[in-house]
């Protein structure tokens, strides 16, 4: 573990313990569309790629807790909906762990934090009969699952439109520490926002 | 050795649905960085082994490397002598079906590049269009210790009548078949089994097979592969998250039910 994931992860977990310490002002669920690798990846054997936005979905459960103010802090999870590669036999999962400190003003929150994104590949094995040089080859497949787990920066700006429900862009950054293997995906999501479900008293959201 | 190597990674210069490996046990490379020497050895290329070793920095930043799932990172390392048996003997003692590797060509560590001239088995007539052959021919256990890629420098080959990039991007690939790699049946795959018009970028395929044989695991991260056969990790975290909610939540509860009680 180098130091910047050290200092990511131990900032994430006090932080963690800190926000509940302070108490839920809002609870909320979303629904949404998570666009990974933006423009970076080539679909065709002309050099295309893929698009800058992408239709994957996505839902998201969270909780904002009341800091000094206007500004306050939010956790949140995301699971994108599991999906076949080309081959049925392929099944990739995203989901992902968000913390962010966040700045409300007026109808608008902006937000700054770091998570953990997770990205799950499974098959069920088997081989592929593929042409290789002159002739074929059966490849193996994958037998087991394998999940990647990296640390991500968040950057986003969240709209209330009403006082119950929410529309969110957020960019997840990765390897922010790095100079390699550098990538932004983002998510663009409408959220419902419950208020503080713990307390009756304070029900619904206050902005 | 357990594993069964059922590779022969050609590159056919002429016209193939997910990733897939060259070798039946998932092997992978230990260690988070891997090193690619070239051999002095090749005489029919058009390039130096110079130039070759600079298009394997291009290939590994242009490709590779660009994986933010990925924890492999391909280093370009320098220009070695080797014996000559590198470029005169056949990469497999037998090449039906599967591929048993010639022990004297095995490599110690990392990756190395070398030109190959056997015309017997390796590059006959019958194929001097086949670019190279990978093979890791160095594994123990799960673990790719070294790995071979042989270009073919006969004299009529073909790599010499190619563009830089597409030498980049030939280069890569076998890369890709040396960390354990198979071939895509998609031509926006880098590791579809041949060169296509353009290559600019990685296919999803490239991308999910080698974050599948080397995840990141950030911020526990120890070099190893990790298959997990559960979703225990995050939701493991998703608890230690969410233990001091409950916590504060129930207490909170708990005093609200003593203070009405009494």
């Amino acid at each position: 573990m180098n130091f910047f994931n050290a200092v990511v992860l131990s900032a994430i977990l006090l932080f963690s313990t800190a926000l509940h310490a302070v108490g839920v002002k809002d609870t909320y669920l979303g629904i949404g569309s998570y666009t990974s690798l933006p423009g970076k990846v080539q679909t065709n054997d002309s050099g295309d790629t893929n698009g800058i936005f992408e239709l994957e979905p996505y839902i998201l459960g969270g909780a904002e807790f009341q800091i000094y103010k206007d500004w306050s802090a939010f956790a949140e999870a995301g699971f994108v909906k599991p999906g076949s590669g080309r081959d049925p036999k392929i099944t990739k999962m995203n989901y992902f762990f968000l913390f962010s400190g966040a700045y409300n003003f007026m109808d608008w929150v902006f937000k700054l934090g770091a998570g953990l994104s997770y990205t799950r590949i499974s098959s069920e094995g088997g081989v592929q009969t593929l042409n290789n040089g002159t002739t074929t080859t059966d490849f193996p497949m994958p037998d087991a699952a394998v999940v990647s787990q990296n640390i991500i920066t968040t950057l986003g700006v969240e709209y209330y439109f009403h006082q119950e429900i929410s529309a969110k862009l957020e960019g997840h950054y990765f390897n922010l520490e790095s100079s390699e293997g550098n990538a932004l995906s983002y998510t663009l999501s409408v959220s419902y926002h419950f208020g503080n479900i713990f307390d009756p008293s304070q029900r619904k959201s206050k902005k | 050795m357990r594993s069964l190597i059922t590779l022969l990674c050609f590159l056919h210069v002429s016209s193939s649905f997910a990733f897939s490996l060259n070798n039946t046990v998932s092997a992978s490379f230990s260690q988070n960085e891997v090193v690619v020497n070239v051999a002095d050895n090749c005489t029919n290329l058009g390039v130096s082994s110079s130039e070759i070793l600079s298009m394997v920095s291009d290939g590994a930043s242009q490709f590779w490397n660009t994986v933010s799932t990925s924890r492999m990172r391909l280093r370009a390392g320098s220009v070695v002598t080797v014996d000559s048996k590198f470029y005169n003997e056949k990469i497999c003692n037998s090449n039906t079906g599967s591929c048993e590797p010639n022990t004297n060509l095995t490599v110690g560590s990392g990756v190395l590049i070398t030109c190959n001239g056997e015309t017997t088995t390796n590059f006959p007539a019958s194929q001097r269009t086949v670019l190279a052959i990978t093979i890791p021919n160095n594994i123990s256990g799960t673990t790719i210790v070294g790995a071979l890629v042989a270009i073919n420098d006969r004299s009529d080959n073909v790599f010499q009548d190619k563009s830089r990039a597409q030498m980049v991007s030939i280069i890569a690939h076998e890369l890709g078949h040396a960390v354990g790699l198979g071939h895509s049946p998609v031509t926006d795959s880098l590791m579809y089994y041949t060169l296509v018009p353009v290559r600019d970028s990685l296919g999803w395929d490239d991308i999910d097979g080698i974050t599948y044989l080397y995840p990141k695991e950030q911020p526990f991260g120890c070099g190893t592969i990790s298959q997990v056969d559960s979703k225990a990790a995050g939701f493991a975290f998703m608890l230690i998250l969410l233990f001091p909610l409950i916590w504060f939540q129930l207490r909170k509860l708990v005093l609200r039910f003593l203070h009405s009680a009494s």
